[in-house]
């Protein structure tokens, strides 16, 4: 759902120095975010408090796993 | 021994076949007393008015294969085992296919069940995968597991 709604499935994101300060950023360009429960993960682990970051990291919006 | 992570990821349903042929791949293995099967069946359920018909897998596959990976190392030290396989499909599978198959196997049978257990539950909690239901009435709905 989450990916549907998003303009692509992978994009370049201005950088920001922490990942609370990224998400505040994607919540304000993209506000349907605020209505979605999804989980973060910086580099494939998954961000439990606020996480520094350089720049460069594979940031994932997860959506509420399903799998099995 | 070190273990690297492996593939889990199976293209559609996994075939009774597969199933078999694992169990037999285990018959040389003869300090094996107990082996524990878990197989994730999908389900025919009633949604919006319409009846579930298959549900279409995706993953997050590198982080799901470093997840399983460290879920794989984390049961292994908790319990006495053998082996250990973990099979997961992506893309379509109908009702009534099997999408799931996790396989533990010990010395005794106690092991076996309570890693098998552990797995699974970690399995659907932990991996960055996702089932969408495909509905008879061909709408679709993302799933959550609780």
């Amino acid at each position: 759902m989450l990916a549907e709604k998003m303009p692509q499935s992978e994009f370049e994101f201005p950088y920001h120095k922490d990942s609370n300060e990224l998400l505040k950023a994607l919540n304000t360009k993209y506000p349907f975010l605020a209505d979605l429960k999804f989980s973060l993960a910086v580099d494939k682990q998954l961000v439990q408090e606020n996480t520094p970051l350089k720049g460069n990291e594979e940031i994932a919006l997860l959506p509420p796993f399903s799998g099995g | 021994m070190t273990r690297k992570p492996k593939n889990i990821f199976v293209e559609g349903p996994i075939s009774s076949d597969k199933i078999a042929t694992s169990i037999q791949n285990h018959s040389s293995k003869t300090n094996i007393g107990a082996h524990s099967i878990f197989l994730g069946q999908v389900r025919a359920d009633e949604k919006e008015g319409s009846t579930v018909r298959a549900i279409n897998y995706t993953a997050y596959k590198d982080m799901a294969l470093e997840k399983a990976f460290e879920i794989r190392e984390a049961i292994f030290e908790k319990y006495p085992l053998t082996c250990m396989h973990i099979y997961h499909s992506l893309g379509e599978v109908k009702t009534g296919e099997i999408s799931l198959f996790v396989f533990t196997s010990s010395k005794h049978r106690k092991a076996a069940i309570d890693a098998c257990e552990e797995l699974v539950e970690r399995i659907k909690k932990e991996l960055p995968v996702w089932g969408k239901e495909l509905l008879e009435s061909n709408e679709g709905s993302w799933k959550e597991n609780t």
